[in-house]
């Protein structure tokens, strides 16, 4: 549950960020740097949030574990864009949108989390957690790019982008959960809850 | 006839490449619809991300029609359904269908996107669409880039939008 509004609340206030800086930004230091700062946002929010299970839990840093996920959500955010783009000029628009699409959203996914992974896995001290937020975002990420496209879901629909945190953060939640499961003990230092 | 001929004429397009400036439109009639002589691209056609999924059939294209529904999309897009004038119907492909039998209409960039590409290529676009958007029920002109979207079963849109007014 942590992990749902940790996500959500960062895409949002990402978003807000991002939104509320000039257009000349964008256009005199390139994309890159605008999505470098929404990843950067969008990973203090998540930390801040995060924190709240996990100083409950055990034994973690806040300073470390919110900087390392700002790290790796700049980092994240930059890589999954290029990764997309990529992907979006080799694979033929023409063949399934499914097959197609779904791989070029779902990989965009597994980079962003492999890299909040790698992130937070040198605070958190477990292998498995970057494995786990990979599959976790590719699914998330996947699964929130078909829901909110396909599905005409009124709620959705004028939610879409707190929606689209959320449904990224729960299958992240659920993947980083079962790592959890597995580590669970007295001095564990969970982050989904 | 001519419209089915148009049809094929972007399939066979499509097998073979994307992005290339084909054919000018015509109507139901078989009369050439207005395009580059009445209707002046702007510079957003370089803020639709994933640009190889559109097969540009005019650069610039004016309809008129009826406003059916308008959606946000989590790429910041537009996604506009258009009723068209019985004038315009020709630039439908069968596979509108999938649309309901409305064109799609995609101002892109206008609304914060959540997609990691979108955010980077709107992040560039220093002067998005600043119109507004038609109501549903409005019926308005609207003139765009015309292409296939081979992603969405090859079906006609104006995607990017760049303008739009009441229809006279």
């Amino acid at each position: 549950m942590t992990t749902i509004v940790a996500y959500a609340l960062g895409v949002t206030i990402a978003t807000k960020v991002l939104g509320a800086i000039p257009p000349p930004f964008g256009a005199v230091l390139g994309g890159m740097a605008a999505i470098a700062l929404f990843g950067v946002v969008f990973g203090a929010a998540v930390g801040v949030v995060q924190l709240v299970a996990l100083r409950g839990a055990g034994r973690v840093r806040s300073g470390p574990w919110t900087v390392t996920t700002m790290l790796g959500g700049a980092v994240g955010f930059m890589a999954a864009a290029l990764v997309g783009e990529t992907l979006g000029d080799l694979i033929s628009p023409t063949g399934s949108i499914v097959i197609g699409g779904g791989t070029i959203e779902i990989t965009s996914g597994a980079v962003l989390g492999l890299a909040i992974g790698v992130a937070q896995s040198s605070i958190a001290r477990r292998r498995a957690w970057i494995l786990a937020s990979a599959v976790g975002a590719g699914l998330g990420y996947g699964a929130a790019t078909a829901a909110l496209e396909l599905l005409e879901v009124p709620v959705l629909k004028a939610n879409l982008i707190p929606a689209f945190g959320a449904i990224l953060g729960l299958f992240i939640g659920l993947a980083q959960g079962v790592v959890l499961v597995g580590y669970r003990r007295p001095s564990a230092t969970s982050a989904s809850d | 006839m001519r419209s089915a001929a148009l049809t094929a004429l972007g399939v066979l397009l499509a097998a073979c490449g994307p992005a290339v400036q084909v054919a000018v439109p015509v109507n139901t009639r078989g009369a050439p619809l207005p395009t580059q002589a009445t209707c002046i691209p702007t510079d957003q056609d370089q803020y639709a991300y994933r640009p190889a999924r559109l097969q540009v059939i005019a650069a610039c294209l004016r309809i008129t029609g009826t406003i059916v529904s308008s959606t946000v999309e989590a790429d910041g897009d537009v996604h506009i359904n258009v009723r068209l004038d019985p004038d315009y119907e020709g630039v439908l492909t069968p596979e509108n269908r999938e649309a309901q039998g409305n064109l799609v209409v995609e101002p892109v960039c206008q609304f914060p996107a959540v997609q990691a590409e979108a955010i980077r290529v709107c992040a560039s676009d220093g002067d998005p669409l600043h119109d507004g958007l038609p109501a549903v029920g409005a019926h308005v002109f609207m003139e765009g880039r015309y292409v296939l979207d081979l992603q969405h079963h090859g079906w006609a849109e104006l995607h990017p939008l760049y303008r739009w007014g009441a229809a006279p």
